[in-house]
């Protein structure tokens, strides 16, 4: 795409701008995020731990040799 | 005849990206990324390293049958790294902005990026992290039947896993999940200790004979070790799940200093704090031996992942006598994640067939003769080329005495060490060479020792180990009456990192050490790779060209090329402290 040079400098500064402003937005949005809904969540579970008190463990092992992992999943 | 299948095996977006090619299940080619972008530990997509791979194996990405990615993105991100967010909530807000700018553009996309960047429409696979570190010991060992331990910092929730491995299958069968990790504590005290994190780690090994255990107390305060192999951290010493850190306040009081500032001196003090801190990762890692005797039953183990490039803790394995024989991925890092991925591909996806035991790690670029002297002409290098049969023999008279020679041969070694394709080699029974090769040539710590390499067949002569180690992944005594012969490679607790070598694993090498024995009597050399601190290792006669003109190594032989820096004009003198400006300190 040709753009006239007084021109480029302005969409320059302008695509610069947008990309700033992006910035700011996906950080505002991510702490609202992060205050309400991750907030409320870890209220919740702070909640349940305080209720399921575990005692001190013998072994921290975690047993996976029935879990069936498969590969084609990211998950 | 059958078309090869080809599976092409990447790790990236952490740290150490790389990528491997296997051919019907043979390794045809392995690289770590740094290396050609010249930026250590680079964690970008390994667009260099596929392309040599798939120009090496002369196919295009259209050829490959399967990719394999070393681990499951999307697991790690919506079970681990959410849920952490919540469990620390409402502290970790910076961690959190962080995370989220590095998964929503990019790592979430792992699959489109991996077709994008390919040109490849085909399948990808995911097997877990833990996984691919287990695949990438035990389908190299050539073990019929292994008990397998990986450790590392963290995968997706594993940071430590016990497996065993029959035939062509493979079972991780009991875990530990993140925040307790042996590879974070260690880390974390790296970092306690003024060290770079994920980079360092190795210093801290290599300060720990400097030290007492006087602190081993503390350090069951931070780490809960049962005798059943398992263990938890004390996370109130750590913030590394919540914070830019790794260690805060608390870890100071407990050990009564605060943390040390980079490249502040060093105090005994830190020494004992790294000594204190191998004898708990020695205890912890024996414990999980034991545990993976009893649960497996097997008479040899396999270790991957980080923490088994702790070569202290391996050769205590060894020695213990609880398996009969050790395999370590010589790649135990996340670079070796890519050979894995790719061997639970085609081993348990495939069902292909088990190879023998994977012989040496030269598995990226040569560089022929022809291209090597084109280089240098086009150079304008003043060199003088040897006949190959001459080489060992001529070099070999290079290195008596006090001469430090970069020597760069045939492909480049695959994982962390250089094991004599690219290398810097001095002779062993000058002490001087110690400090020279530190200070002058590779500009680091005055502390760190050298490993030898010494030929296999007299490795008992010289060594208390009864069996080869051919990618320097074991440590043991150098025997008392030969302290003083080799006195550049015996650690002040008269240990060794030992890299053995015989006829198959490297020709040339081997000869090189055949002729400086025929005409010393010693057959143990220094042997360090081939960069300067912060950089990655060379890769090209370019890079070591660069690398030497700029430190003072007196010799470089590349291929059957040899240059005498003393010989060079002086518009070839280069200043070193420019060139070491672009490297990070690590
Ligand atoms: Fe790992």
């Amino acid at each position: 795409m040709h753009i006239p040079v007084p021109l480029r400098r302005l969409y320059d500064l302008w695509m610069r701008f947008s990309q700033v402003l992006g910035r700011i937005m996906s950080t505002i949005l991510l702490t609202i995020l992060w205050i309400f809904v991750f907030g409320l969540y870890a209220i919740i579970l702070k909640c349940m731990r305080l209720v399921s008190r575990q005692s001190s463990k013998e072994t921290y092992w975690i047993d996976v040799s029935d879990h069936s992992t498969e590969m084609r999943y990211q998950f | 005849m059958n078309k090869p299948i080809y599976i092409l095996g990447l790790s990236c977006f952490y740290h150490d990206s790389a990528a491997v090619l296997l051919r019907d299940g043979e390794i045809v080619f392995a690289a770590q990324e740094e290396r050609y972008t010249r930026k250590k530990h680079d964690e970008a997509f390994p667009k260099s390293a596929i392309a040599h791979a798939l120009e090496h194996a002369g196919i295009t990405a259209n050829d490959l049958n399967a990719v394999a990615f070393y681990e499951k993105p999307m697991l790690k991100f919506f079970d681990r790294i959410l849920q952490t967010t919540m469990k620390v909530w409402p502290r970790g807000l910076r961690q959190y902005h962080l995370a989220m700018h590095e998964w929503m553009p990019k790592k979430l996309w792992t699959p489109q990026i991996i077709q994008k960047e390919l040109g490849y429409k085909g399948k990808i696979f995911y097997p877990a992290h833990h996984e691919s570190h287990a695949a990438s010991a035990f389908f190299c060992s050539g073990f019929p039947d292994a008990a397998v331990i990986t450790a590392d910092g963290v995968g997706e929730w594993a940071t430590t896993t016990i497996g065993h491995g029959q035939g062509k299958d493979l079972k991780l069968l009991k875990e530990i999940r993140y925040p307790h990790s042996l590879g974070l504590l260690y880390s974390a005290i790296t970092y306690y200790l003024g060290f770079k994190v994920n980079s360092a780690e190795y210093k801290v090994m290599g300060l720990a004979p400097y030290g007492e255990p006087k602190y081993v107390e503390q350090m069951r305060q931070l780490i809960d070790l049962k005798p059943d192999g398992s263990f938890a951290l004390a996370m109130q010493y750590f913030t590394y799940e919540y914070g830019l850190r790794m260690t805060g306040k608390s870890i100071e009081t407990l050990f009564g200093k605060p943390t040390r500032d980079p490249e502040s001196p060093l105090e005994q003090f830190h020494k004992d704090i790294a000594r204190s801190l191998q004898e708990i990762t020695d205890e912890a890692m024996l414990n999980l031996a034991r545990a993976a005797k009893q649960l497996t039953g097997s008479k040899y183990l396999c270790l991957a992942g980080g923490v088994a490039l702790n070569c202290v803790s391996n050769g205590k394995i060894l020695r213990s006598g609880i398996f009969e024989d050790i395999f370590i991925q010589p790649a135990s890092g996340d670079a070796g994640g890519a050979l894995g991925a790719a061997l639970m591909v085609w081993h348990k996806q495939m069902q292909g067939e088990r190879l023998p035991r994977m012989q040496h790690t030269y598995l990226g670029n040569a560089y022929s003769q022809e291209e090597i002297e084109q280089f240098l002409k086009d150079q304008g290098m003043p060199y003088d080329t040897v006949a190959l049969h001459d080489l060992p023999q001529y070099v070999a008279k290079l290195l008596e005495g006090e001469n430090v020679l970069g020597w760069f041969q045939g492909r480049m070694e695959f994982g962390p060490r250089s094991l004599g394709n690219r290398s810097i080699i001095a002779d062993a029974r000058n002490p001087e060479n110690w400090k020279k090769v530190n200070l002058k040539i590779k500009f680091r710590e005055s502390f760190r020792p050298f490993a030898p390499t010494i030929l296999e067949e007299r490795t008992k002569e010289y060594f208390a180990l009864d069996r080869e180690s051919p990618y320097m992944l074991l440590v043991a005594d150098t025997l008392p009456d030969k302290r003083r012969e080799i006195p550049a490679v015996t650690h002040v607790d008269s240990s060794a990192r030992i890299q053995t070598i015989n006829r198959n694993q490297n020709a040339l090498y081997y000869d090189l050490l055949k002729a400086f024995e025929a005409s010393t009597g010693c057959p143990v050399i220094i042997n360090t790779s081939f960069n300067v601190r912060g950089e990655p290792i060379v890769e090209s006669p370019k890079d070591a060209l660069n690398c030497f003109l700029h430190t003072h190594m007196d010799y470089l032989v590349l291929g059957q090329c040899v240059i005498d820096k003393k010989k060079l004009p002086p518009e070839w003198k280069r200043s070193s402290e420019e060139y070491l400006k672009q490297f990070a300190l690590d």
